[in-house]
């Protein structure tokens, strides 16, 4: 019976782990990152802004704290929503639409545990009416009966934010298109294609319309709602209320002046509110 | 295995061309196993029915009519080209990839960034090299006599600040263009006054074009004397350091406009021709920041594209539609590089990647 002992035990211990979700503490936890700031999944030509790097602060939470996250980085956005919808990581970093409009596919229960600052310490993200810096058109108005482009359908801030900016204010372009980069709907713009497009609002400072369109070229006609940026979301369907809590605590303790310096800014702030309407139950 | 050459069974079936529409649903459950022609460029179903022999009208339908498909509808639902990776070349011999051409006999002529040319045979062995002398080398164009032009961008240093920290950087301010002959022979030397930096160089029938990156432009020019013909500059927009097109049937070129996720053909006086591509998730959209990086032609009049990270390689038709993915191309690159391609009579296609070595691709 006692040579049998130890295999009882190693079961038991199987078992045991197998019964409770698996916790910030207990092994690491897999996360799918896409962050516009980030060099692991920024394009090279804005790498002197996208700049962030996270192996300090994932050494820092692991030395301090015992949390060891596992961040898988992806470029290609798609390739972003594909992980998340597969329902095999723990949580994911990166502009929360991506997920939460995912989650229910997913079998996911996404939390906003922090969101992340940019390098000027600024969580929010808005979508950016513009026209050529000579357009004729000067007010938001005046985008009634014109050629407008906005983003697709994942980019929250170009799409839904800009549907719901241009139904409020009871303006009807005469016709709307999409595109799914800001460098095409800079792109149209610069074609003399459309009379106005709506960006993201970093698009002329942190994405490859950099290299071919200058701030000045343009002219902002109206922001739409501000939306975080960037958080760090867990699936609280894998992972116990008290250990997001732990994990939450320690990323806002690495945060401010002990920000690591490769955050580039000051780190991590509670999450925001932040409730899309498009998830609620019709 | 039922294989339609199979001589114990015989054709008596007849083209039922109405039958195909309502027969897709059952075909892969009742009669398998199916035969498809890899064909891609019939226009009719033909379904014909394969009688085994010892059945002598005694059988049913449903468990013994075979049914052959050639048909068009078939590619269009696989989107897997019909290449292959066949063998990798310069492993151990290649530095700094910068551009690839095709020479003379379907050699590959590989420039590197040092200015070395590297010719290999076909068969992937290496057949010379050519120590050109020069640095800062991004473009080669082989011409149909087997010359090979070598692109070299010259720079001035210049000190400036960024941030806190002063930086030195290299500012274009010219090309100096050299000519050898297939035996590295130098032929001759030109600088090229008209252009700041040389990122891609063709030569289109009586034309050399260059991309010139600095002044985000493709400049024609006499390929003899090095004369301004032209310039291609609208609608491009270039990034992540990139800039690359190739040449087009009918004396014709393609660039590949990664900033605006499109390839467009130009003819010689920059009317644009054809264009194609958005980005998207669907196989014939592109995908990543920026792409694609490059493009070539097929002798058969497809068009290759190359995304880089994720390294995606299509072909697309003459018409920049029904791409199909070409499987088992690892990740060439990892993040924004450039992935020089070329191919040659035969349709074998070239890839270069960041690991100093081509990838040869067969159909």
């Amino acid at each position: 019976m006692n040579k049998f002992l130890p295999l009882l035990s190693v079961g038991i211990a199987f078992l045991s782990s197998c019964s409770t979700p698996p916790s910030p503490g207990s092994r690491p936890l897999k996360i799918a990152v896409n962050d516009i700031y980030c060099m692991d999944t920024a394009c090279s030509c804005v790498h002197d802004v996208a700049a962030r790097t996270y192996p300090q602060l994932l050494e820092k939470l692991k030395a301090n704290y015992g949390i060891d996250l596992q961040l898988v980085y992806f470029s290609e956005t798609y390739q972003l929503e594909d992980a998340i919808a597969s329902g095999e990581y723990d949580g994911a970093l990166c502009k929360p639409w991506y997920a939460l409009r995912h989650q229910k596919e997913a079998g996911a229960n996404f939390q906003r545990i922090v969101d992340v600052l940019d390098p000027n310490n600024n969580r929010w993200l808005t979508g950016i009416v513009v026209v050529p810096a000579d357009s004729p058109i000067q007010t938001l108005e005046d985008l009634t009966g014109k050629h407008l482009y906005i983003g697709q359908a994942d980019a929250y801030e170009k799409h839904q934010a800009a549907k719901r900016l241009l139904e409020q204010k009871g303006i009807r372009p005469g016709k709307v298109d999409t595109n799914a980069s800001c460098g095409e709907n800079v792109g149209v713009l610069l074609d003399e294609e459309a009379d106005a497009a709506v960006l993201s609002d970093y698009a002329l400072s942190a994405d490859c319309a950099v290299d071919f369109a200058r701030p000045e070229d343009f002219r902002i006609l109206a922001r739409t709602e501000q939306i975080p940026l960037t958080s760090l979301m867990l699936d609280m369907n894998k992972i116990e209320e008290a250990e997001a809590d732990r994990l939450q605590r320690a990323l806002l303790a690495l945060s401010g002046k002990n920000a690591p310096e490769t955050l580039l800014g000051n780190g991590f702030v509670e999450p925001a509110p932040w409730n899309p309407p498009e998830l609620e139950a019709p | 295995m039922f294989r339609p050459n199979d001589a114990r069974y015989t054709v008596v079936g007849l083209v039922e061309v109405l039958q195909v529409t309502l027969s897709f649903g059952f075909l892969s459950k009742e009669a398998t196993p199916l035969f498809f022609s890899s064909g891609e460029y019939y226009n009719a179903f033909i379904i014909t029915r394969f009688y085994p022999p010892h059945a002598h009208g005694d059988f049913t339908m449903k468990n013994t009519t075979l049914i052959l498909c050639t048909t068009l509808l078939l590619p269009g639902a696989a989107s897997l080209a019909d290449y292959q990776v066949e063998a990798q070349i310069g492993k151990g011999q290649l530095g700094q990839i910068s551009q690839i051409a095709i020479g003379a006999d379907d050699t590959l002529c590989v420039l590197e960034k040092n200015g070395k040319v590297s010719i290999f045979n076909p068969d992937g062995s290496l057949a010379s090299t050519i120590d050109t002398g020069l640095q800062n080398t991004d473009a080669i164009a082989t011409a149909p006599s087997g010359k090979i032009h070598v692109f070299s961008t010259l720079t001035k240093t210049k000190k400036v600040k960024v941030g806190a920290r002063m930086r030195t950087v290299h500012i274009p301010i010219g090309v100096e263009c050299s000519v050898f002959d297939p035996s590295g022979k130098k032929l001759k030397t030109m600088k090229l006054d008209n252009l700041k930096s040389a990122k891609a160089a063709r030569i289109v029938g009586d034309k050399l074009v260059v991309a010139d990156l600095t002044a985000r432009t493709l400049v024609l020019m006499d390929a003899e004397t090095g004369e301004e013909t032209g310039r291609i500059k609208k609608g491009l927009r270039l990034c992540c350091g990139i800039f690359d097109f190739c040449e087009a049937p009918d004396h014709t070129i393609a660039v590949s406009n990664l900033g605006a996720f499109r390839l467009q053909r130009f003819d010689l006086d920059g009317k644009l021709l054809l264009e194609f591509g958005k980005r998207g998730r669907g196989i014939d959209d592109f995908q990543g920041c920026c792409n694609p990086v490059s493009a070539a032609y097929l002798p058969d009049g497809r068009i290759v594209t190359v995304e880089k990270d994720p390294t995606r390689i299509k072909i697309y038709d003459a018409n920049g539609k029904n791409a199909k993915q070409i499987k088992g191309v690892e990740e060439l690159v990892k993040g924004c590089e450039f992935i020089p391609v070329a191919t040659d009579s035969k349709g074998n296609i070239y890839l270069a990647n960041t690991k100093g070595h081509i990838v040869k691709l067969v159909p």
